[in-house]
């Protein structure tokens, strides 16, 4: 009984370490990876008035119409995860205490070819939903009052090619 | 004393406040209903395409097939759900069970977002297993089949849960301030309870020109909206500086709620005000936490509860 009971205090001890030590280290880091997280939430500076910005996605189809994918129709992705999921694991954030994914010494070409990578994940569902997809068209606008935008980013990426075109607009 | 001394004595001093046996049907209780309320959710997010998720790391961990089968995953579910509350091969099932939780919870996960409200329950459920007494109330106890030598009343996993609840509010209290002030001075609750909703960005008001080449804007988050944005809180809303106070009553409660660890009067205290704080939010912002104010049942003396009506 006596050695039995050291074994579950070592098991136990043991298990307290492990689970809240990689708690700890998800707050420390700000990092957030199910089941363990910095719990963020609501704690994002935002305030009214300030500027926001929308993503759009299009396809280019073969009969060259450019049309805005429906996320849920054209590719089976539910809409707000589908945008998160992008921003989270692709595009990445500047900000070190984004929690869920922020590029460390990010370069010009690491970023483009997450971006590149993520067109052509999408070609690769929508064409397997029947798409005819020439150009996967990713847009960055500043949000001026829906449904007024101005465009401040573009990336047109071309599944044939690999090839990624990568246009800066500026301040309007 | 040494540190083993001193570890041992905080998490294998024993009390009888508690009662594990109770505390697994509760968990699993909690947990079934919290699922069955998701489940029409979990079932639209098991369609997203494959290429469409970000398993992480702790998920790889889980040598199941990814994205999971609905069905399999429905079927093993009631399994594990059935033989846990009502205790058969208790340990096993509790343990089966929380792995199936954190892999279905997981999975909604790794599409986009991060169900925030899934991870604390499934890790209680997963130190469950260890709980001593865990099989007391149980098919397993009537019939005799308790495997393992018993254990004695142990309060570690009352310490434990609570530290994992301490450890969330807290980190979500650190989360406020270490991005900026807009938080303390309730300007991120007025633009949550009044600003515009859907997946939008935002960049960083410290943005330097040198990371702006990616896109001429610096992007730095998602913008978390609210669910709903509810009259009360649109009410509330408009009044500065009562934001401002219930935007610091929120931080120092959840700065201070690891308190709760010393006493049993504090522990009181900061969960009665925790019921508050989720229903407000639930009442403004249409957030629903309350598995959470659910697990507060744990920390009830139930003992005492049922010598009452003896």
């Amino acid at each position: 009984m006596g050695t039995d009971l050291e074994i579950y205090k070592l098991l136990v001890s043991a298990f307290i370490l492990v689970t809240i030590g990689i708690q700890v280290w998800a707050i420390i880091a700000s990092s957030e990876e199910f089941p363990f997280g910095a719990n963020v939430m609501f704690g994002h500076n935002l305030r009214l008035g300030e500027p926001l910005y929308k993503m759009t996605f299009l396809f280019t189809l073969s009969d060259g119409q450019t049309r805005v994918v429906d996320i849920y129709k054209d590719l089976g992705a539910a809409e707000f995860t589908f945008y998160r999921l992008f921003f989270s694991k692709y595009y990445k954030s500047i900000n070190p205490h984004f929690s869920q994914g922020w590029a460390e010494n990010d370069t010009l070409e690491d970023f483009r070819s997450r971006i590149a990578k993520f067109c052509h994940l999408m070609w690769q569902v929508g064409t397997r939903k029947q798409l005819q997809i020439d150009r996967v068209i990713v847009q960055v606008s500043e949000l001026k009052g829906q449904p007024q935008t101005n465009l401040r980013a573009e990336f047109i990426y071309d599944p044939r090619t690999n090839d990624l075109k990568h246009t800066i607009y500026g301040a309007q | 004393m040494n540190y083993v001394e001193i570890w041992n004595q905080y998490w294998f001093s024993t009390s009888d406040h508690y009662e594990y046996g109770l505390w697994r049907i509760i968990i699993v209780f909690g947990l079934l209903y919290y699922t069955l309320e998701k489940w029409k959710l979990m079932g639209r997010a098991m369609k997203t395409p494959v290429e469409f998720t970000w398993k992480s790391p702790y998920l790889k961990l889980i040598p199941f097939h990814f994205p999971p089968n609905f069905r399999l995953l429905f079927i093993s579910g009631a399994i594990l759900f059935t033989m846990a509350l009502l205790g058969i091969y208790t340990r096993l099932s509790v343990f089966s069970l929380s792995i199936w939780f954190i892999y279905f919870f997981g999975f909604a996960s790794s599409t986009g977002g991060y169900a925030h409200s899934a991870s604390l329950p499934g890790l209680i459920l997963l130190s469950a297993t260890f709980f001593p007494g865990i099989d007391n109330h149980s098919v397993d106890a009537l019939l005799g089949w308790t495997a393992l030598a018993p254990v004695p009343q142990f309060d570690w996993p009352a310490k434990l849960v609570l530290l994992m609840f301490s450890m969330v509010y807290f980190s979500t209290g650190v989360a406020k301030v270490r991005n900026g002030n807009s938080f303390l001075s309730g300007d991120t609750l007025e633009f949550m309870l009044l600003g515009p909703t859907g997946t939008n960005f935002s960049s960083d008001s410290h943005v330097r020109p040198d990371q702006k080449w990616r896109d001429g804007i610096g992007l730095a988050s998602f913008v978390y909206d609210v669910r709903q944005q509810r009259p009360l809180g649109k009410f509330m809303a408009q009044n500065k500086t009562g934001l401002a106070i219930g935007s610091w009553m929120t931080f120092i409660w959840e700065i201070l709620f690891p308190l709760s660890l010393f006493s049993r009067e504090a522990m009181i205290f900061f969960l009665v005000t925790g019921v508050l704080f989720h229903l407000g939010v639930y009442l403004t912002m249409g957030i629903n936490f309350f598995i959470y104010v659910f697990l507060y049942l744990l920390f009830i003396d139930w003992n005492f509860v049922f010598s009452l009506f003896r």
